[in-house]
């Protein structure tokens, strides 16, 4: 098989796009991020579109108001999170007694040399964490930098709106602005559903595990149900950094297995929740994914680009199989390796 | 002032669009207040003068309406010759029978000089068929009511041969 010129020229420019966006990955997340927030704010925006306003005016309405909530919640957050670590230092000598208890019984019942290793070194462990404090502090500088160019990129974004479609497939030659369309609506539809639908889905699964933990009585369930929230974010994360987080709480609070378990329960509990009602409400139409292919993209995503690999990890997969469900029917269509969709019988029907 | 806040909150573009696809009767069973919803739908795009728009036997998923310039449709004949059909003038609409069936196209379409049309592309026009069902409807019913006048003028002009064509295909 040789490869004729109109053929090679777009796929060589394309691996030169694919190499070159490889090679600046590292800067890339400021616009992954910006994306994402335009996908989810997109749909405010057309609402007020859709009755005539100009883009622009309707984008710093609503991100002055996104801003004003964004920054009341994290003054009320802030206070809420220093009363919590207050209360918590007021209770660190019970917990610290309580774990002692708990690690004696343990080590009573199975010697091991794990409860060991935890009960010789694990006083020096507060004091190791503070000592990497400045070096996490310094750590924390590019992600502030992410947060102010957020924002700032995502507002040109939004403005731009479908224009940067309209742009897109103006360049595209005449034959291909089909196809191109296909894809963009295909991306568009499962991309935009998947974003919204799994944000939507990390806030029903951070209030039902809020709610459950308030119900069993667990400390912190506020500050629990929020990293847990976040972590639903990754698929099959969520649970179990709840039932760990939880768990060990629960552990210090009640003294015992009992309340682990409980924690395990509720924590299981919004696992059935999330697996039976929201996920097939809210990710209904969005890009399906077998779990297989789900973990294999979670840990190749962790591997070429750790944390936000992990995090992105799973809409990048559905891209992927979007690009090869538009593309493959197109292919086999286009060069006749397909037969077209049915048309209806008219043969018997006379024409009345 | 007001009138300074109105040029600047609302979007003039939107309403000289909507007086431009009011006048198309595609579009005649939609209401003002709907319009916003199908210009979510319409991708625009223009080319230059010679450039194709879609080829014949092209597997096509888009109506193309022409807001600007003029475009040819042509096809071939079974001699292999290319004969142009119709000019199209701003206003009209094309590409409809590969919007419904996705089959190939069955004429190729030209720009006779710089055009700029709108597509309306099957997947969106699904979308507002469930989306906002009143204008999928209202364009899903002209279409029907386009074919089955296309019909209905090919039986009237050739009635005796159509209706030996139903019987022999009734036949097989």
């Amino acid at each position: 098989m040789t490869l004729s010129g109109r053929t090679f020229i777009p796929l060589a420019i394309l691996a030169a796009a694919a190499y070159f966006l490889f090679r600046i990955h590292e800067i890339l997340l400021p616009f992954v991020l910006s994306g994402t927030l335009a996908y989810l704010v997109s749909p405010l925006v057309r609402l007020f579109e859709v009755r005539g306003f100009r883009r622009q005016p309707v984008v710093i309405f609503l991100y002055v108001l996104f801003m004003s909530v964004i920054a009341i919640s994290f003054y009320k957050l802030g206070l809420a999170a220093a009363f919590e670590a207050q209360d918590a230092a007021r209770h660190m000598p019970t917990y610290v007694q309580k774990g002692g208890e708990v690690l004696a019984r343990v080590r009573g019942s199975l010697n091991s040399s794990l409860v060991d290793y935890v009960a010789e070194h694990g006083r020096t462990w507060p004091q190791d964490i503070l000592s990497r404090m400045p070096s996490f502090a310094l750590g924390v500088l590019p992600v502030l930098k992410v947060v102010f160019l957020v924002p700032f990129i995502s507002f040109f974004i939004i403005q731009e709106g479908p224009r940067w479609r309209d742009i897109v497939v103006g360049w595209v030659p005449s034959r291909y602005v089909e196809m191109t369309l296909n894809l963009f609506f295909e991306l568009d539809n499962s991309l935009g559903r998947y974003v919204r639908g799994i944000l939507l889905e990390a806030l029903c699964v951070g209030c039902l595990a809020g709610l459950g933990f308030w119900a069993i009585g667990l400390q912190y369930s506020l500050q629990i149900a929020v990293v847990i929230g976040l972590a639903n974010v990754v698929p099959y994360v969520g649970p179990v950094i709840g039932g760990i987080l939880g768990g060990g709480v629960a552990l210090f609070q009640w003294g015992g297995i009992a309340g682990v378990l409980k924690v395990l329960a509720v924590c299981a509990g919004v696992r059935v929740i999330e697996d039976w009602f929201i996920q097939p409400a809210v990710l209904q139409k969005a890009v399906r994914l077998h779990p297989v292919v789900v973990v294999f993209a979670l840990m190749a995503g962790a591997e070429l680009f750790g944390f936000w690999g992990l995090l992105f990890a799973v809409p990048v997969a559905g891209m992927a199989k979007v690009l090869l469900d538009v593309l493959c029917p197109w292919y086999r269509s286009q060069y006749g390796f397909d037969s077209p969709p049915p048309l209806p019988e008219v043969n018997r029907i006379p024409l009345v | 002032m007001m009138r300074w806040l109105k040029n600047y909150l609302f979007d003039p573009e939107f309403n000289r669009k909507r007086k431009f696809l009011q006048r198309i009767s595609l579009f005649q069973g939609i209401s003002r207040r709907e319009f916003g919803h199908l210009f979510q739908a319409l991708v625009t795009r223009s080319y230059a003068p010679g450039e194709i728009l879609f080829h014949e036997g092209d597997v096509g998923r888009a109506l193309f309406i022409l807001e600007s310039g003029h475009v040819e449709i042509s096809r071939k004949n079974p001699s292999g010759e290319t004969i142009q059909v119709v000019a199209l003038n701003p206003g009209d609409y094309f590409g409809e029978m590969s919007l419904l069936d996705e089959r190939p196209r069955t004429a190729t379409a030209a720009a006779m000089e710089q055009v700029q049309v709108y597509l309306l592309y099957k997947t969106e026009l699904e979308k507002l068929v469930k989306e906002v069902p009143h204008i999928g409807a209202a364009i899903m019913t002209h279409l029907a009511m386009l074919l089955a006048a296309r019909l209905r003028s090919i039986t009237e002009s050739a009635p005796i041969s159509l209706a030996s064509t139903v019987k022999i295909k009734e036949a097989v």
